[in-house]
């Protein structure tokens, strides 16, 4: 009986083991992974895919940096070379939020090989050179190579030449998340394509305001004192924000600007603020974002407006 | 032996141990309901997946408990003093255990599978006739599983027996991968010896027929048909030799 | 004629680290036709191991066998009844149950009548549909001799066929082996309380330590307890 209380007691004082993102640090890594997690048979891959998921929903909430995203891809993959869907998702993740597009294009080349009849390989390797790393030849070539697999929906085919003719990166780039939002069931890649579509079309609206104001600036020689002096002939109308926020012009830069971007601005300079704080605090950087709110320097970490995760390496938020 | 035969099946379904294995088996089949809406839309393949393994893991675990037992407790009993000095040979008595307890697995594997089957149709709305061939490759794979446990039966004891049962299982899914490895690094040496170890090991991946259920992807008759009859004669051989160790063993 | 034939037989049993048992060191004994043969010895002596040997259960070392002029595993088998010492059925079976599956193996058309009778003559029929795992060490015995009987078999080859049973049971089995005998059946049987040999047997072989030390008529024998104690001192 004592013993028993003894050991509760004890029990609540030691700290828990776990600890974020270390579970995945116990999987076996590279090709080994696909001979021993074989006599689990047809319930590995399950597995794998059940802790991609809940890696990456847990990462995401805590601000992570995502650092075995690419790995439990590379053994789901390997595991289950087939399984386009996490082609898909992965290489999205990887490339988009992980921020290592050359790690997607990796193992998606393997699937190239190993999923021999599948357009997804090629489609998502073109994906990543157009959108990523801006790639337009080679993109171009993985459209083309993904065209000529069984199964190909007709929008690669407008890709591949999109990509060929150079056509302005924004037009391709919404196009593919678009049918990227209509083609899936994941909710959470649904969110991401509809994230990004809303930037895409955040950045072309600041575009063309601000060609409608250089065209003013050049005709008639000064700025303008108010944005209605452009309407209607130099702008149509200003439009709306697709995340809530409001257009402005900022006389300072002279140029239009969108609240949403100035939101995190200003929530980058908060973050990075605390930051020092907390150096000058502990004498370190944390590890991760969330260990701000761990160790009390903030009550909680301020949302991303765009639904982003913070890009935050040694010591600082960066854009 | 038709008698041997009836007398092991009647033993192991009148297991306790068979039952509470089956309701394991069935609420794993539906635990896809709970865990579904994790997968981010992937709820049919999980549903596959997990339906298709418990079919596996429970056959085995059926094998690991009833199977080591129903030789071993002839033995230690001494039952079968008054079967054995009757006509019938030590052979035919090896046999009839096996076939007994195939029967146990057929009928339990074709409980859970049919569990199965009507759960996946009535997930996707259509008759999944792709599942039928998935079960009967597990049913096949748990064929080879019981020549190994016959065969460890008739010179081991139940938990030794189980941790050889195990570690066929383990190596044999291992290998034909392994192999593979070895021969993409380029060490043919380790690769030959694995060879060799292929030939000893049962290879299940023949009757894995997964690509099928989860991607449709077509499977050719010729490796349908391949891997039935390797998994008979697989299991022929193992029981074979189970009743050369048995022939001379001392009761 | 010769029913059992063993010639020369030894049996070692190995038990780990190499130690070894020599169980049987070269017996060489004959049962006829019509014969009621008693083995008996001490604990230990080897009875069990002739017998199983005898039955194709154990391999000798070295010797020869033969039963009915044939090999012990073969269809002759359908001729013998055997009892083992301490016999055990399957616990989650009546008995009726395993009486007809053991009667089946030899009789494929066994009439379900027979089994009943079989039970009445043994006196086990009020118990005949419990699972045997309740049965008590008597009826086990019981069941035991009906199953070596039942098919009516010409040699009955018995390990300590009265052990187990109260003194109403003993006098009950004893008086269905002495019809046994009267109907012209050979039997074999080992034993080690000496006042079961007289009634039963006409012939007494004395095995000790793997020997056959004696092997008389009962007739020449006067008190079997004073010949055993004469022999084995």
């Amino acid at each position: 009986m004592l013993l028993m209380l003894a050991t509760f007691l004890f029990q609540r004082s030691i700290p828990p083991i776990y600890h974020h993102s270390e579970p995945l640090a116990f999987l076996p890594s590279g090709p080994m992974v696909e001979v021993t997690t074989a006599p689990l048979g047809p319930i590995s891959p399950e597995i794998i895919w059940l802790a991609a998921i809940q890696y990456y929903g847990e990462e995401k909430i805590s601000g992570g940096k995502f650092e075995f995203l690419t790995q439990v891809f590379d053994v789901l993959t390997r595991i289950d070379p087939l399984f386009d869907h996490a082609y898909q998702f992965g290489s999205i993740v990887i490339a988009d939020e992980g921020r290592s597009p050359e790690q997607a294009i990796r193992i998606l080349k393997r699937g190239l090989v190993k999923n021999p009849s599948s357009w997804i390989p090629p489609f998502y390797i073109g994906f990543v050179f157009y959108i990523h790393l801006r790639d337009f030849a080679k993109a171009g070539k993985y459209f083309e190579l993904a065209t000529r697999r069984s199964g190909a929906p007709e929008y690669v085919y407008r890709l591949a030449a999109f990509a060929y003719k150079k056509v302005r990166l924004r037009k391709g780039s919404i196009l593919i998340w678009s049918k990227i939002y209509q083609n899936t069931d994941n909710q959470t890649l649904k969110e991401a394509a509809l994230r990004n579509i809303r930037c895409l079309i955040l950045e072309e609206y600041l575009e063309y305001l601000n060609k409608g104001l250089q065209r003013f600036e050049r005709e008639k020689g000064r700025k303008p004192e108010h944005i209605s002096e452009l309407i209607p002939e130099y702008i149509d109308s200003i439009p709306t924000e697709p995340f809530g926020g409001a257009f402005k012009y900022d006389s300072s830069r002279d140029s239009f600007i969108s609240t949403t971007y100035l939101q995190i601005e200003k929530i980058i300079a908060y973050l990075n603020n605390k930051l020092h704080v907390f150096k000058q605090k502990f004498g370190y950087y944390p590890e991760r974002l969330d260990e701000l709110v761990a160790k009390g320097v903030i009550d909680f970490i301020p949302p991303h407006p765009l639904g982003r995760i913070y890009n935050y390496r040694f010591g600082r938020v960066i854009r | 032996m038709r008698e041997v035969i009836l007398n092991s099946y009647r033993e192991a379904i009148r297991d306790r141990v068979l039952l509470v294995v089956l309701a394991f088996g069935v609420a794993m089949i539906f635990s896809s309901l709970i865990i579904g809406p994790l997968t981010l839309g992937e709820e049919i393949r999980l549903a596959k997946d997990i339906g298709l393994g418990s079919i596996l893991f429970f056959g085995l675990l059926i094998i690991l408990f009833i199977g080591n037992r129903v030789l071993y407790r002839e033995l230690n009993e001494k039952t079968c003093y008054l079967i054995l000095t009757r006509p019938i040979t030590r052979f035919q008595f090896i046999a009839g255990k096996a076939i007994g307890l195939f029967l146990t697995i057929l009928v339990t594997s074709l409980i859970l599978g049919i569990i199965f089957i009507s759960y996946i149709s009535l997930l996707t709305g259509s008759l999944q006739i792709t599942a039928f061939l998935a079960v009967i490759g597990v049913i096949f794979q748990l064929t080879m599983l019981v020549g190994i446990v016959i065969l460890a039966a008739t010179f081991l004891n139940p938990f030794l027996g189980s941790l050889f049962t195990i570690f066929v299982y383990i190596f044999g899914q291992m290998i034909p991968r392994a192999i593979l490895l070895a021969k993409f690094y380029k060490h043919l040496a380790i690769a030959r010896i694995l060879s060799i170890f292929h030939y000893i090991f049962p290879d299940l991946t023949y009757l894995d027929f997964r690509e099928l259920l989860i991607y449709n992807n077509p499977i050719p008759l010729e490796r349908i048909l391949f891997g039935f009859s390797y998994a008979i004669c697989y299991s022929l051989v193992m029981v074979l030799v189970a009743g050369l160790i048995f022939e001379r063993k001392d009761l | 004629m010769k029913l059992v034939e063993l010639r020369n037989i030894t049996k070692t049993y190995r038990i780990i680290f190499g130690k070894k048992v020599e169980a049987l060191r070269g017996i060489t004994l004959v049962v006829g036709k019509g014969e009621a043969v008693a083995l008996v010895g001490p604990n230990g002596a080897g009875k069990t191991t002739a017998i199983k040997i005898i039955l194709g259960l154990l391999n000798p070392d070295c010797g020869k066998i033969s039963i009915f002029g044939q090999d012990p595993n073969s269809d002759i088998r359908k001729r013998i009844g055997y009892l083992p010492e301490n016999p055990t059925f399957y616990r989650f079976l009546t008995g009726r149950e395993n009486l007809l599956f053991l009667t089946r193996m030899v009789d494929p058309d066994i009439p379900i009548k027979r089994i009943d009778e079989m039970l009445r003559l043994v006196g086990l029929y009020g118990a005949k549909d419990r699972p045997v795992r309740g049965y008590s060490r008597g009826m086990v015995q019981r069941l035991g001799i009906a199953q070596a009987i039942i098919h009516n078999p010409d040699l009955l080859i018995l390990d300590e066929p009265l052990s187990g049973l109260d003194p109403i049971g003993r006098k009950e089995i004893r008086s269905i082996l002495l019809n046994m005998k009267k109907e012209g059946k050979t039997i074999f049987f080992s034993t080690h309380i000496l006042p079961d040999v007289t009634p039963l047997a006409d012939r007494v072989i004395v095995i000790n330590k793997g020997r056959i030390v004696s092997d008389l008529p009962v007739a020449k024998i006067g008190d079997i307890e004073d010949h055993l104690i004469q022999i084995l001192r």
